[in-house]
């Protein structure tokens, strides 16, 4: 018999959930008020930062990804349905900022001083800890495949809740989705990683 | 259960978020050694997920941001149409400042649209067009007058003038006797055909004519002594050119 855990219902419920508390804040932001603004950069800044440095792999440009999420999301809270939650909105908008950079990261050489500061391309050559290893793996896979695992596991939502975010098909989420995660796990095969 | 099988179940199973997995899928995993280690793994790679910590945003982040913010305001010299709108609707005094202000300030004077240079391209680009139409209909008009030409004589073809006539008269007069000459060879190969499997003997080589025996060639004239009496290699001869011209006549046909 399968259950899916009620953790996870619970935390899906909360998120599918419109905040009344949410919308009185867009309102209060749209109507330029300044200690609404921060109250809304307060609330979300970990959910963005932290998906923007999953996908980034460096501290330094995801913050200013997150800032310019910040930035675009205050430039179209006009635009938000307030039928809709909040938050997925918000993802959608750091997903494609992430997505912009990786491309233009991809296009542009990376000056010698800052490639010390990104997260290792390169895996070392001793075994680190779970949670390393796979946030190194993370960061060997493509773009696509790396967004959708961040989006699934980091931020807890369903193959239908990625697809909406990345405006991608369910089958082509599913499909990135088993890439990512049999692409870690060979990448933690040759790693030297043991299954406990 | 296969292992591409297994390893699709899995998946869907993962996506699901499933904890207990199917029995089949765990009996398989029992039996594949590869199977179970992708079993471990990918959980393994769910424990490790679960358990990410939450990542804390740079202390003074938000302060940064606002700050991003109130400068990306301001380098806007006027205040976008969206927003006016929704100022509009909630502050209406703050509203009419706004633009109040708009008219006042006077915007920065828009580049000039460069006119004459888009005339220009728009004038070579009707240049290359004609020219290009006018390449294309000068190569065709060979074609076309050839064209023009066999449609007049499939035209005069179809009228009934006696010239026109003669000549249909002509073709398939020619058409009719080249079937003949097809006809006849037919039939002549099948004759001989006949001919050779009935064991038709012709005489040997060295046979002598009957008629070149000194008796036998007493009271003719001598003219007609030769072609009355050829030798057998004479008549294998004449009887191996006859079939040859058949045959060649035979195979310029087909």
């Amino acid at each position: 018999m399968t259950h899916i855990s009620a953790i996870t219902i619970r935390q899906r419920d909360a998120k599918l959930t419109v905040d009344g508390s949410e919308v009185e804040l867009v309102q209060n932001c749209l109507t330029g008020h300044d200690a609404s603004q921060r109250d809304f950069v307060e609330q979300f800044q970990g959910l963005i930062f932290g998906i923007c440095l999953r996908m980034l792999g460096h501290s330094q440009d995801a913050e200013d990804v997150a800032q310019e999420v910040f930035l675009r999301a205050f430039r179209n809270l006009h635009r938000w349905d307030q039928v809709r939650p909040l938050r997925p909105w918000l993802l959608t908008i750091a997903a494609n900022r992430c997505r912009t950079h990786l491309e233009e990261r991809g296009r542009r050489p990376i000056p010698c001083d800052l490639q010390a500061d990104m997260l290792p391309e390169q895996p070392p050559s001793q075994p680190q800890d779970d949670a390393e290893e796979v946030q190194n793996a993370l960061l060997t896979l493509r773009h696509e495949y790396r967004q959708c695992f961040v989006l699934f596991y980091q931020q807890d939502l369903s193959v239908e809740e990625v697809a909406q975010i990345l405006d991608r098909p369910e089958g082509t989420i599913k499909i990135w989705l088993h890439r990512a995660r049999k692409e870690i796990a060979e990448y933690l095969r040759k790693r030297g990683f043991r299954p406990n | 259960m296969t292992c591409f099988e297994f390893e699709e179940q899995l998946q869907a199973q993962l996506d699901l978020r499933v904890q207990n997995y199917p029995e089949d899928l765990v009996s398989h995993a029992a039996i594949c050694g590869a199977c179970s280690s992708l079993l471990e793994q990918l959980q393994r790679i769910n424990a490790v997920t679960s358990r990410w910590p939450e990542i804390d945003s740079p202390a003074n982040f938000s302060t940064s941001a606002m700050a991003a913010w109130k400068s990306n305001s301001a380098a806007k010299t006027t205040t976008s149409m969206p927003d006016l709108i929704v100022i509009a609707a909630v502050e209406p005094e703050r509203h009419s400042t706004i633009a109040h202000e708009f008219e006042t300030h006077s915007l920065p004077p828009r580049p000039a649209v460069p006119s004459a240079s888009w005339a220009l391209i728009a004038s070579t680009i009707a240049m290359c067009v004609i020219f290009g139409a006018g390449l294309r209909v000068s190569q065709n008009v060979p074609y076309a007058h050839h064209r023009i030409a066999n449609d007049v004589i499939v035209a005069n073809n179809h009228s009934s003038s006696p010239e026109t006539q003669i000549s249909a008269s002509d073709r398939q007069l020619d058409v009719l006797l080249n079937d003949a000459q097809e006809a006849y060879s037919a039939l002549v190969s099948q004759a001989l055909q006949h001919a050779s499997t009935a064991s038709f003997l012709l005489p040997p080589a060295e046979t002598t004519s009957p008629f070149r025996s000194n008796d036998a060639m007493n009271g003719f004239p001598d003219s007609l002594s030769q072609p009355l009496s050829p030798w057998g290699h004479e008549l294998r001869d004449a009887f191996d050119s006859l079939l040859d011209r058949i045959f060649s006549s035979q195979d310029s046909s087909t």
